[in-house]
């Protein structure tokens, strides 16, 4: 089936065009969901799913539908974020500018993604929602600070904390190997 | 600027994907049936309104038919001992006399009126709600210690009313159902409630929403979208001193609430009882300080 097909049995309401539209992009979702919270990447990914089919004769066609159930996934698993956490202004802001060394950089290449995902799951909560915006979404500094109810400063500073915590996780890392 | 280390995650991570568990695709498809979508809603509306239509204009011709008085009623001159009764006004005439028909003509016409009435009001705001089918419990709808006061589980909606009274300042569209919980609360605690929300006036339950009205002793956590699920919990952690809890749930609200003083919202007010407010919050408070 076509994925215009898809979308427009799902408009109807036609079972196996959900069950298809499902088949086709939970694993995608379900990676994106995992970023943002661990334990509940499944709850997240399934209030997904049911926005996107409950809204889904809203897609107009226009841009891309991959792009566009993303958003949805992000934006309720920032939804879920809210629910989870007192949003706390944090007013220090000190922006961490620090390139990998070359060791760390060797050692970031040769992970994979599962591996990645670990280091992104030890990072606190606001943290991680923050580098997962900025660096994996693309959103700016000024968007996420309005779908965070954050100052712009606050985002970039947790920006630069979640690389500061992940490099030093790097640094581990590769000390073990070195010792190895 | 994105560094590098942005882009080796991006690159990475757009790629990946994990297969969820199987359970999932049965959840989200138990709540899509308990959900039409858009067009079979309107459809639905559509369809329920004309029903209601020709059932009114059925029985407003009965009525007519029934209230119809003999100087209407033409007699045969051929046969003047018969005595079917036909109807005077051509247009609205049944071809076959009404006693053969099966139909013996209202001598009530109020009667039937009612029954238009009854239809177009629609359900019966008493009526019980349909229970919700057995979906995957979401993971935030759990009982969970709370961090660093008391850690005794959260309590569940199952029995024990005797710990707390309940109101609700809400008439036409009442919560179903309040369940209380069977737990000695304690400070530190959250409390759970589960409460069946239903629009009686459009059978649906997407509409609501909890509403943030709450004073400093509430935990955030007690905003909870309602979403699709119409069996919802909401809990709210109780603090030193605290005797009542508040929830608010604002809707779009239609029919007879829409005319109503607190159009817009409907108050839960949960009242804990004296004997826990000053033993056990007391007694369980934090040794460390």
């Amino acid at each position: 089936m076509e994925l215009r097909e898809i979308i427009d049995g799902c408009i109807n309401g036609v079972p196996k065009a959900q069950r298809e539209l499902y088949e086709k992009y939970a694993g995608l979702l379900m990676a994106i969901c995992l970023r943002y919270s661990s334990h509940e990447a499944e709850d997240i990914l399934q209030m997904s799913f049911v926005k996107i089919f409950g809204n889904i004769h809203k897609y107009k066609g226009e841009g891309s539908f991959e792009g566009w159930i993303k958003r949805i996934t992000v934006n309720t698993a920032v939804t879920n974020y809210h629910k989870k956490n007192a949003l706390k202004q944090a007013a220090d802001i000190d922006d961490f500018h620090s390139e990998l060394s070359d060791a760390q950089a060797s050692t970031l290449s040769q992970m994979r993604a599962d591996e990645l995902l670990k280091l992104i799951e030890a990072l606190a909560d606001k943290y991680r929602v923050t580098f997962n915006l900025y660096a994996i979404e693309g959103y700016k500094h000024t968007e996420i600070a309005e779908m965070l109810g954050i100052t712009e400063g606050t985002s970039k500073s947790q920006v630069s904390r979640a690389r500061k915590m992940i490099q030093e996780q790097l640094e581990r890392i590769s000390q073990q190997e070195k010792a190895n | 600027m994105p560094l590098k280390i942005d882009e080796v995650f991006k690159s990475k991570m757009d790629a990946f994907t994990r297969t969820p568990s199987d359970g999932i695709w049965l959840a989200i498809e138990k709540e899509l049936t308990l959900k039409p979508t858009a067009p079979q809603a309107l459809w639905g509306k559509l369809i329920s309104v004309l029903s209601i239509l020709s059932l009114a204009g059925i029985l407003f011709s009965i009525i007519q038919l029934g209230s119809s008085k003999p100087k209407n009623l033409s007699i045969n001159p051929k046969n003047p001992t018969s005595n079917t009764p036909r109807v005077a006004f051509p247009h609205q005439a049944p071809q076959v006399p009404l006693a053969k028909a099966g139909h013996a003509p209202l001598r009530n016409p109020s009667a039937a009126s009612s029954i238009i009435r009854a239809s177009l009001k629609g359900p019966n705001p008493t009526q019980t709600p349909t229970p919700t089918p057995n979906v995957r419990p979401k993971t935030d709808q759990l009982p969970r210690p709370s961090a660093g006061l008391s850690a005794k589980p959260t309590a569940l909606d199952s029995a024990a009313p005797s710990l707390m009274n309940s109101q609700t300042s809400s008439t036409s569209q009442s919560p179903k159902e309040i369940k209380k919980a069977d737990h000695q609360y304690q400070m530190g605690d959250y409390v759970v409630f589960r409460i069946a929300f239903e629009n009686t006036s459009t059978k649906t339950t997407n509409q609501l929403q909890i509403w943030e009205e709450f004073p400093d002793w509430c935990d955030a956590s007690t905003l909870e979208t309602i979403g699709h699920d119409p069996l919802h919990h909401v809990k709210t952690k109780i603090k030193k001193g605290q005797n009542t809890v508040i929830w608010k749930v604002k809707g779009d609200f239609v029919g007879p609430r829409a005319s109503s003083p607190n159009k817009g919202y409907i108050e839960y007010r949960i009242q804990l009882t004296e004997a826990i407010r000053a033993s056990e919050l007391k007694r369980n408070e934090p040794q460390s300080k």
